[in-house]
């Protein structure tokens, strides 16, 4: 697809970082997320209890409380998965990561692996918002949303 | 250019939601804002570098202000920041 200006724009399918149905982040219950704060994205009600990194590229980021991982892709995209709502108050109770900041990743290399039963004990939900944290910068948009049954999660087109 | 040293007084410290707080007020701010802690500086509009820093409630960080509405720009960070 080529642009007014001639700038090709790049392609970057992003994948699920873990199975499940596709939500639309306006109905992620936290404002942060529903109301893009952080970015724009998609979320996913995961299936399963592992979360894989959903392109290639590498860990920028994994908070002391393993709730959330940070990854950015080889064109610069960055992207923000956020595991669960509220999950930074368990302190890292219910989360294993596999991986550290700086590692290289390849697409569906296990990056954390949680505790379903302790992490819904504690009364939070899973919900699971995946947003791209420098949309703006990069002139990122969001052509497409994958399906519940796909393992596409979002494609990308890169103009910056 | 102006340097501060501010306590961070929210609860989750500098995590998401905080973090983009703080990512938005950068955005209309005409300063340029960084945050620089341990030696890390960090751009203020970066929220992953923002969170990269792993700022906890209680903890301090420098800020570096300079642009047109400095001294502006250091007192709403402050009040942001020191916020409980």
């Amino acid at each position: 697809m080529l642009n007014i200006f001639g700038k090709k724009a790049e392609k970057l399918i992003i994948y699920k970082p873990v199975k499940g149905k596709v939500i639309d982040l306006s109905e992620v219950p936290d404002a942060v997320f529903s109301e893009r704060l952080m970015g724009d994205g998609a979320a996913i009600e995961p299936e399963g209890n592992e979360v894989a990194a959903p392109c290639n590229g590498k860990v920028l980021l994994v908070p002391k409380t393993l709730h959330a991982i940070a990854i950015e892709a080889e064109n610069g995209v960055e992207l923000l998965i956020h595991i669960g709502i509220d999950t930074v108050e368990l302190g890292g109770q219910g989360f294993t990561c596999h991986v550290n900041a700086g590692d290289p990743v390849r697409r569906g290399d296990k990056l954390i692996s949680f505790d379903r039963e302790a992490i819904g004990r504690e009364g939070k939900v899973l919900t699971t918002p995946i947003v791209i944290t420098n949309a703006e910068e990069k002139n990122i948009e969001i052509v497409k949303l994958g399906t519940d049954n796909s393992d596409v999660l979002m494609e990308l087109a890169v103009k910056g | 250019m102006l340097r501060e040293i501010i306590r961070v007084n929210g609860k989750d410290g500098l995590h998401a939601r905080p973090a983009a707080e703080f990512v938005q007020l950068c955005k209309r701010l005409k300063s340029d804002v960084k945050l620089e802690k341990n030696g890390t500086v960090v751009p203020g509009k970066s929220i992953i570098g923002i969170m990269s820093l792993g700022i906890a409630k209680g903890e301090e960080v420098k800020i570096i202000v300079e642009g047109d509405d400095e001294g502006e720009a250091l007192n709403v960070i402050k009040e942001l920041l020191n916020k409980e």
